[in-house]
């Protein structure tokens, strides 16, 4: 009899402490998972907007050159760095990499910040072009050290935005 | 939307960021306790109250609320801490200063919760009124519980600066799962830590045979809803739009899961082993607790709202301005496009007023006004002048585009 009112507590004990065990367990998938997309991945030169966009105030579309004519808003190719990076700051860590990767005629492999879904239609030529400015969408991208996602990129995002702007939201829209 | 050039989103003042960082999340914990245990106190001597025998189970409730349920000190307590967090938000956060209609909409129902609640407690003591004193209970406790809906809804925007903007268009947005979720840890963290109050108030009476129903009725209601608890922070982490994640949350919360268990075992041991008294640092847990969980969402609110979230959201509503666009009235044509030129090709490297890569215009071209043609020339094919600027690059333009920016150089330049 008391060796089984024992072992019931040390059961019930044991299953408390299985749950917690698992909620934790749930918590570190879900952390992962959630940091698969990371808001600021580390890309492979630590190229700062800070310095050319709000320092030197380059205009987005200097760099970003398709944003108003394209889909894509594109991210610039070497040749536009080395316009000014043949000469200026060549001792800096940074802009050697840039250098040798020009050198070796090797792209620089940016990882993407912004990622929408395949079966997403966006293109920035239409919104560039009605007036949307980027930080709208992108945030203060000048003051970003290291560029970070800063807006959802959610469905409900891009079609409050239409609601309350009167752009159109029915789904073939976005989806096609 | 901006006020005197300055962004309407922009945060308060440093002062005002210093006392929210320190303040808002302490009176944020006091007030979510204090109102929590009163919430759960009052649905469990509701529930004794109409499921319970009078003889046996009344006085049980009756003692409960005498506990929880608000008197004068705590209504004003409950008040002013609803009162601090509203202006703290609207001192702190300023693009988020709540409406009228959102302080009406969490202070009406709180007040009357309130109000509602201490008539329950005087009907309940002195057994009078049933049928109108029980619904007089629950609707005082619906009304407290849509209060702290509505501030649950309202904390989850703070982590959400993109909808800002459209509150105004689309007041709807105010209702998010991550809100809900608040809401509903809220409720669970609240009404187990009633439960721990209840046996407390088993171990304070006299005959320890009156000490076994309280002990069970708290035991378990407060295992319950410490059950139910993780699954719904789970839920609550996974709605956390990504920008308020960082490894100090996932930390916090793991910290928090294990106080849980902690707590949850310390609860079994209360259920099971009668004799010893636990309901003190029972509760000490459960305020610890309730602070870690304040902590959590505090320091999602800091990673959400950096300089770069909160920029361009004055201009999700607006376009760029027309005139931008379209030239300049009274330029000649020559001009307009050599202002083209100059924006796409020299000014990677020349401003008017500043030096750049290059040297500031203003004090280079005027040299030209006499001699375009030698303006021109430079342009053409540009040769070393100053020892202190790299050499200008020779540049792909065509002789129109020549023409036009320099006509536009001599145009825009300091005389
Ligand atoms: C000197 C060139 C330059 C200028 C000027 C510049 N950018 Fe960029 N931008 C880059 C490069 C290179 C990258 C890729 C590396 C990175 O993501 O940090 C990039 C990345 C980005 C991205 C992320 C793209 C992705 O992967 O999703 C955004 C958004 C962006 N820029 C917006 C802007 C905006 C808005 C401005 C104007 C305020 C601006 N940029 C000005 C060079 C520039
Ligand atoms: C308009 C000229 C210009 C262009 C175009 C330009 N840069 Fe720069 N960049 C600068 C200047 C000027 C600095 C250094 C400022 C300073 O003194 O800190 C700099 C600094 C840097 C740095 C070093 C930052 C630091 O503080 O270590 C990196 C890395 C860099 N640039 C990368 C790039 C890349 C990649 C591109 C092409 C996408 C690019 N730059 C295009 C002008 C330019
Ligand atoms: C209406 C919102 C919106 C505006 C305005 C906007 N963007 Fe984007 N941007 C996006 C979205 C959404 C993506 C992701 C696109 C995808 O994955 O296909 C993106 C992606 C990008 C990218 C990386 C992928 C690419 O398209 O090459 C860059 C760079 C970028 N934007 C720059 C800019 C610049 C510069 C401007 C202003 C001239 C701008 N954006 C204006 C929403 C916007
Ligand atoms: C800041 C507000 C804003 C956001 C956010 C935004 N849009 Fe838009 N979008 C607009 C406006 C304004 C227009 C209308 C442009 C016009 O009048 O040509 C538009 C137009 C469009 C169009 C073209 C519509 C047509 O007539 O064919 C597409 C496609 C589109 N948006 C997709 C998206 C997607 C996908 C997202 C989310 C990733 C998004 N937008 C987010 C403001 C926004
Ligand atoms: C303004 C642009 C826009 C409009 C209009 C729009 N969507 Fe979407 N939709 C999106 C974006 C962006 C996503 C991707 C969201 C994400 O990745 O989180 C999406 C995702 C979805 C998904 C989810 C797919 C998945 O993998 O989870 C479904 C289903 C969907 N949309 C259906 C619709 C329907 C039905 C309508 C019409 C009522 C509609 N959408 C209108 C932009 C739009």
């Amino acid at each position: 009899m008391r060796g089984d009112k024992w072992r019931m507590r040390l059961l019930a004990r044991l299953a408390l402490v299985g749950w917690f065990g698992l909620a934790l367990l749930v918590l570190a998938v879900l952390a992962r998972h959630r940091e698969q997309a990371p808001v600021a991945p580390v890309q492979p030169i630590d190229f700062p907007h800070t310095v050319h966009a709000d320092r030197l105030k380059l205009a987005c579309t200097f760099c970003h050159t398709f944003a108003d004519r394209s889909s894509r808003a594109g991210v610039p190719p070497l040749a536009t760095c080395m316009a000014c990076h043949r000469s200026i700051a060549v001792e800096r860590p940074e802009v050697r990499k840039l250098r040798g990767h020009v050198e070796r005629r090797e792209p620089v492999v940016w990882q993407r910040v912004h990622r929408l879904p395949d079966h997403v239609h966006f293109t920035h030529k239409r919104h560039v072009r009605a007036g949307v400015d980027c930080s709208a969408c992108h945030g203060a991208v000048a003051k970003m050290e290291r560029t970070k996602r800063v807006r959802p990129l959610t469905m409900g995002w891009c079609v409050t935005c239409h609601r309350a702007r009167g752009a159109p939201t029915d789904c073939a829209t976005c989806h096609r | 939307m901006t006020a005197g050039g300055r962004s309407v989103y922009a945060l308060g003042t440093p002062v005002n960021l210093t006392l929210l960082k320190s303040v808002l999340p302490l009176v944020l914990c006091i007030h979510f306790a204090r109102l929590g245990v009163m919430a759960g106190g009052a649905t469990a001597a509701v529930a004794l109250d109409i499921f319970g025998t009078p003889d046996r189970h009344r006085g049980l409730a009756a003692a409960i609320l005498k506990r929880v349920a608000p008197g004068p000190g705590t209504v004003a307590l409950l008040g002013l801490t609803a009162v601090l967090i509203l202006l703290g938000v609207q001192f702190g956060y300023p693009p988020l200063a709540p409406s009228g209609p959102f302080w009406a909409g969490t202070l009406t129902p709180l007040l009357a919760g309130l109000a509602l609640l201490s008539l329950y407690r005087r009907l309940l003591r002195q057994g009078r009124g049933m049928p109108l004193r029980a619904s007089c209970g629950l609707a005082g406790i619906a009304l407290v519980l849509v209060s702290s809906f509505l501030l649950c809804c309202g904390s989850g925007l703070l982590v959400m600066p993109e909808k800002w903007p459209l509150l105004e268009p689309v007041p709807m947005l105010l209702l998010s799962w991550s809100g809900t979720a608040r809401y509903l840890e809220f409720t669970c963290l609240s009404f187990a830590a009633t439960g721990a109050v209840i046996i407390l108030l088993g171990e304070r009476t006299a005959e320890p045979e009156d000490a076994r129903f309280p002990r069970r009725l708290g035991g378990g209601m407060a295992l319950l809803f410490m059950l139910a608890w993780p699954p719904v922070l789970l839920f609550g982490l996974f709605n956390l739009p990504a920008i308020a994640l960082s490894g100090a949350v996932w930390l916090l919360a793991a910290a928090a899961l294990v106080l849980a268990a902690i707590l949850a075992l310390q609860l079994a041991g209360a259920l099971i082993k009668t004799e010893k008294r636990r309901a003190l640092p029972i509760l000490a847990l459960f305020l610890a607790l309730f602070a870690l969980w304040v902590l959590i969402d505090h320091q999602a609110r800091e990673n959400a709202l950096d300089e770069a979230s909160r920029g361009g959201l004055d201009a999700v509503l607006t376009s760029a301005p027309a005139s931008e666009k379209k030239p300049a009235a009274g330029m000649a044509p020559a001009v307009v496009e050599g202002k083209a030129v100059f924006e796409r090709i020299c000014a990677v490297c020349h401003r008017f007023e500043v030096r750049l890569v290059g040297p500031p215009l203003d004090a280079v071209v005027p040299k030209y006004r006499e001699d375009p043609e030698a303006l021109k020339a430079f342009i053409r094919t540009p040769v070393k002048r100053d020892p202190a600027y790299p050499e200008m690059p020779k540049l792909p333009l065509t002789e129109a585009e020549i023409e036009a920016v320099a006509a536009y150089l001599l145009e825009k330049a300091a005389p």
